[in-house]
């Protein structure tokens, strides 16, 4: 929210605002369909701008012939004869359909193609394949070439094409990190798939599209975005997790409270320790996430944790983390826990947990 | 013996219709029934709006908790599900029942107790999910209500959703049957089809939208009530059905409903405009061919609601490109209004008001409508607010506005008086700056990335001076739209006489007297051009008035009165409650009142009564 005051006063001016969107997009708006950072969203944004383009030129001629005719011809005092009744001009009337054609062929030609480019499946030895699951209301991220599973927080490398197979666990949901690759539907029963690629290192947001229920709003996400290094170190420490083997104090304690019957490993995994729960999101590297909650509540602090944990309920209603009253003490014990369970943090994912809009 | 000697009764004579309270509910005159629709799409629409207002002041900052995820998606459901299916299209069908009849120079629609059956039926279902907020809350899966959400994951407010639309369909089905039918059959001596004021062929074509769109969407919406009340899987993956197919037939219904809302709109673009340009429409002939192609080709574009669906290239390319056909005799038809304009000597009545209003807006939504078609494009548009912005500068800025012009153009016909001019140009600029205050900022935010049907957003998403704008924006738009409910109000209490042609208009409604008489006509009218009134005002031969088909000048017989429909209604209104609480005598006893009043109705002769008109000129 660094100044959020400069920001707040250039805004009373929509028009301007859509202007300086339309330059490029900045670091304000973090969803701005403007800001593509890789090869999909770039095509995604041509087309876009494109049109804007086209359309706006002619919505300019039209919209000002029609102020032109309305004020032009509007009766004046004391014109009292009928004006010619004119029935129509059949030259006039093949020609306004003949100048629509021609320019329907400019808007529909051009994009044909992006759809066959868009579908690309990525081959070759270096494609990163992923898969997405959606969940009320949380997203589930499959790492199958390394054999781990993390949630609500995606890391590709950058320049690397990955291939993404989404799906659904319940309900109709929809993958959208819009600064890397438009909308592709989560559906139950089916897998779809498309590619995307950032060619820019960075945090990157995104969060469900299709209506899926009462929090459907707060089911967000990040992509970071890292060197190939940095995603291999990342890769790496999912591979050998922290485990609790060498907690002590508050952090052992809140393992305790996370080990207990009937509590947080019923329903959640956190590879290296034997909570294997798979109702809940998988927490192995919570400490070095980006956010609570499925993003709902950023950044990913000791405050949010807390908040979260005292009532999951009032902060996300009706979702599946239903859990007794904890003390406080259990609360401090368990932040200190999950702040614990770290991965490797890349520049970008430091910069992130930091300040959430940092890219 | 008996059906012999009823047969030789001759029907009786009476000197005035009756106006009582009860004959409200037993009415088939196609102009009371019009009235209803007027009313209760009315109501429909306030409540409506307050839904969107009260999703609005949600929406007003990032983070509010003025009503949680719970109240929000209820009200978003119901926001879309009522303007859609209980206000526009009923305000539509308001209109189309009250003056395609007179615009063909007709008495009544074909099927007059049908008629009345198509109203009764729309209630039936607008007070079943009306009653749902009382009765355990208001569906909540959107009016798109897409599957597995509206299944098996939703609350029971969702029976209400699919019982109540499946009445206002069937009603839909019956208006449909009975306008074409009229349309073909009933139309006074002379009067072509080409001869018909675009209005009656957007009637025509709204008709066979929805005869052709309202089964397929029934069909979807049996299926679901069988998956939620007798555990069917016809949607349900893991028991071998399919959740997308629920898209495909919703969007069956769902595309050619947007012309469903769009057709009469231009229909009445297409009246007010010549009449205030006192202008004939410019190529009338070109306005109907594309009415007739945006009509046809509205059922091939449905998948252009799921190019994020993953249905590949070449299906998102194919709808790609027919759905931007669709632009072209949109765009012939924007051309036949704007020469219209050109030329005319305009008056700028508030109905004219609205009517030129709606072109910029239109236009507007026509071209962003063109960028959603563009796929790749839309893979980042859908589900954002830039759809929301879209679809409201067509459905607000064009069809609402078009109805105001209707309204403004027409109340006196019906009413008998004028609507106060002051006033509704007042209405007309509080209603078209709030409009766009309302619903331009919500391009802005939806290409600045904030998703549609979101309770709550993070501050950090830097869209809250959008929201903020638009919020502020509903609620002058809000105040317009109850400036023109007070103008009609005061108009009702003290308005000036109309008279019969207000306007110097140009088709036959405005040859008949305001309010129009039960019988619309007293002789049946001799067409002799289009905009027929304006030829006989000013052809060498003409004197000012429509001239009768023939000489005869008796009593006219008149269609009785009859409970029926609505007895018929009711027993399908109670039989529904049946269905959705799973009370099988409940739904029984509506069924066996439903059968009553079918077989009574079959075995039933009307004999209907002679009216006698007391001195009455025209």
């Amino acid at each position: 929210m660094g100044g959020g005051g400069r920001h707040r006063k250039v805004a009373l001016v929509p028009l301007a605002l859509a202007a300086a969107a339309l330059l490029g997009g900045c670091g304000t708006y973090p969803q701005s369909d403007f800001n593509a950072v890789g090869p999909v969203s770039q095509l995604q944004r041509s087309a876009l701008v494109e049109d804007m383009r086209f359309l706006g030129v002619i919505g300019i001629i039209v919209i000002g012939l029609v102020i032109y005719a309305a004020i032009r011809f509007r009766h004046r005092p004391g014109e009292e004869e009928t004006p010619a009744q004119v029935e129509g001009n059949p030259r006039l009337e093949i020609a306004w359909w003949v100048v629509i054609a021609l320019g329907l062929i400019f808007l529909v030609v051009p994009p044909l193609r992006d759809e066959f480019v868009l579908a690309q499946t990525p081959k070759g030895p270096d494609v990163v394949h992923i898969k997405v699951v959606g969940h009320q209301w949380w997203w589930e991220f499959q790492y199958p070439d390394y054999q781990f599973v993390t949630a609500n927080e995606m890391h590709i490398p950058v320049g690397a094409k990955v291939d993404l197979q989404v799906t659904s666990a319940d309900v109709i949901h929809s993958f959208w990190a819009p600064n890397i690759a438009g909308t592709l539907d989560a559906i139950p029963g089916r897998v779809n798939t498309e590619w995307i690629q950032a060619d820019k290192p960075g945090v990157y947001w995104g969060q469900c599209k299709e209506f899926c229920g009462l929090n459907h709003a707060n089911m967000r996400l990040r992509v970071v975005a890292e060197s190939p290094a940095d995603f291999q170190k990342w890769v790496d420490s999912h591979q050998h997790p922290v485990g609790v083997a060498q907690l002590t104090g508050d952090a052992l304690a809140g393992w305790q409270v996370f080990d207990g019957p009937g509590t947080c490993k019923n329903c959640h995994t956190i590879d290296g320790t034997d909570a294997k729960g798979i109702i809940g999101p998988n927490l192995t590297g919570i400490g070095s996430r980006l956010g609570v909650a499925a993003m709902t509540l950023v950044p990913n602090d000791a405050q949010n944790l807390s908040t979260w944990l005292h009532d999951p309920q009032a902060v996300k209603p009706g979702n599946d983390m239903v859990i007794p009253k904890l003390t406080e003490q259990q609360i401090k014990e368990l932040i200190a826990f999950l702040q614990s369970q770290k991965t490797y943090e890349s520049p970008q994912v430091k910069a992130a947990l930091e300040n959430p809009l940092a890219q | 013996m008996a059906t012999a000697e009823r047969a030789l009764r001759l029907p009786e004579v009476r000197t005035a219709e009756e106006r009582g309270f009860l004959s409200w509910l037993m009415t088939v005159d196609h102009k009371r029934i019009g009235v209803l629709y007027l009313l209760t799409s009315t109501i429909m629409f306030a409540a409506g709006g307050v839904e969107a207002l009260l999703m609005r002041t949600q929406l007003i900052r990032p983070d509010n908790a003025f009503l949680g995820p719970k109240a929000y998606d209820q009200v978003l459901t119901m926001h879309g599900t009522t303007m859609i299916f209980l206000a526009v299209i009923p305000l539509a069908a308001a209109f189309f029942n009250y003056f395609m009849p007179i615009m063909i120079g007709a008495r009544d629609v074909a099927f007059p107790r049908l008629n009345a059956l198509s109203y009764w039926l729309y209630l039936a279902g607008a007070v079943i999910l009306y009653s749902s907020w009382f009765l355990g809350g208001a569906p909540d899966a959107g009016w798109f209500n897409y599957v597995p959400l509206s299944d098996a994951f939703s609350g029971p407010g969702e029976n209400f959703y699919i019982l109540g639309l499946l009445l206002t369909g069937f009603s839909s089905i019956v208006s449909a049957v009975n306008f074409i039918t009229t349309i073909i059959n009933m139309r006074a001596p002379g009067m072509s089809l080409m001869r018909m004021p675009v209005f009656v062929w957007g009637t025509f074509l709204w008709s066979a939208l929805l005869l052709f769109s309202a089964p397929p969407f029934s069909v979807a919406l049996i299926l679901l009530l069988l998956d939620r009340i007798a555990g069917t899987g016809f949607f349900v993956p893991a028991a071998g059905g399919n959740a997308l197919m629920w898209q495909h037939l919703f969007w069956i219904m769902g595309h050619p409903e947007v012309y469903i809302l769009a057709v009469p709109a231009w229909g009445i673009i297409s009246e007010v405009i010549p009449a205030f340009a006192r202008k004939p429409l410019f190529g009338y002939r070109g306005a109907v061919i594309a009415l007739f192609a945006i009509t046809s080709l509205s059922f091939t574009v449905w998948s252009h609601h799921m190019f994020a669906t993953g249905m590949g290239p070449v299906v998102n390319d194919a709808f790609m490109v027919t759905t931007k056909l669709i632009s072209l005799p949109t765009g012939a038809l924007v051309f036949t209004w704007l020469l219209t304009l050109w030329g005319g000597r305009i008056r700028y009545t508030t109905a004219m008001l609205y009517a030129v209003g709606f072109l910029p807006v239109f236009i507007v939504g026509g071209l962003t409508g063109l960028m959603l078609a563009t796929a790749p494009a839309d893979l980042q548009l859908t589900d954002t607010y830039f759809v929301v912005g879209h679809f409201h500068y067509v459905a607000v800025g064009g069809i609402l506005f078009s109805m105001l012009a209707a309204a403004y153009y027409w109340l006196p016909k019906m009413t008998g008086k004028l609507l106060d001019e002051r006033l509704g140009k007042w209405s007309f600029w509080v209603t078209f700056v709030g409009f766009n205050l309302t619903f331009f900022p919500m391009h802005l935010s939806g290409l600045l990335g904030m998703p549609r049907r979101i309770y709550t957003y993070s501050p950090l998403l830097g869209v809250d001076v959008y929201n903020l704008l638009s919020t502020v924006g509903a609620y002058v738009l809000g105040v317009g739209l109850l400036l023109t409910i007070v103008n009609v109000v005061r108009s009702l209490a003290s308005g000036r006489k109309a008279g019969a042609d207000p306007w110097d208009a140009r088709t036959l409604e405005w040859a008949t007297p305001s309010p129009v008489p039960a019988y619309n006509f007293r002789v049946i009218p001799l067409v002799r051009s289009r905009d027929a009134l304006w030829y006989e005002k000013h052809a060498a031969d003409g004197d000012g008035r429509v001239r009768p088909s023939e000489e005869v000048a008796g009593a006219i017989h008149m269609p009785g009165l009859t409970y029926l429909p609505a007895l018929l209604s009711l027993g399908l209104l109670v039989a529904a409650y049946g269905v959705n609480f799973k009370l099988a005598w409940l739904a029984a006893l509506g069924g066996l009142v439903a059968f009553y009043s079918i077989f009574r109705q079959m075995f039933e002769a009307d004999r209907g009564y002679l009216l006698e008109p007391r001195g009455e000129s025209e």
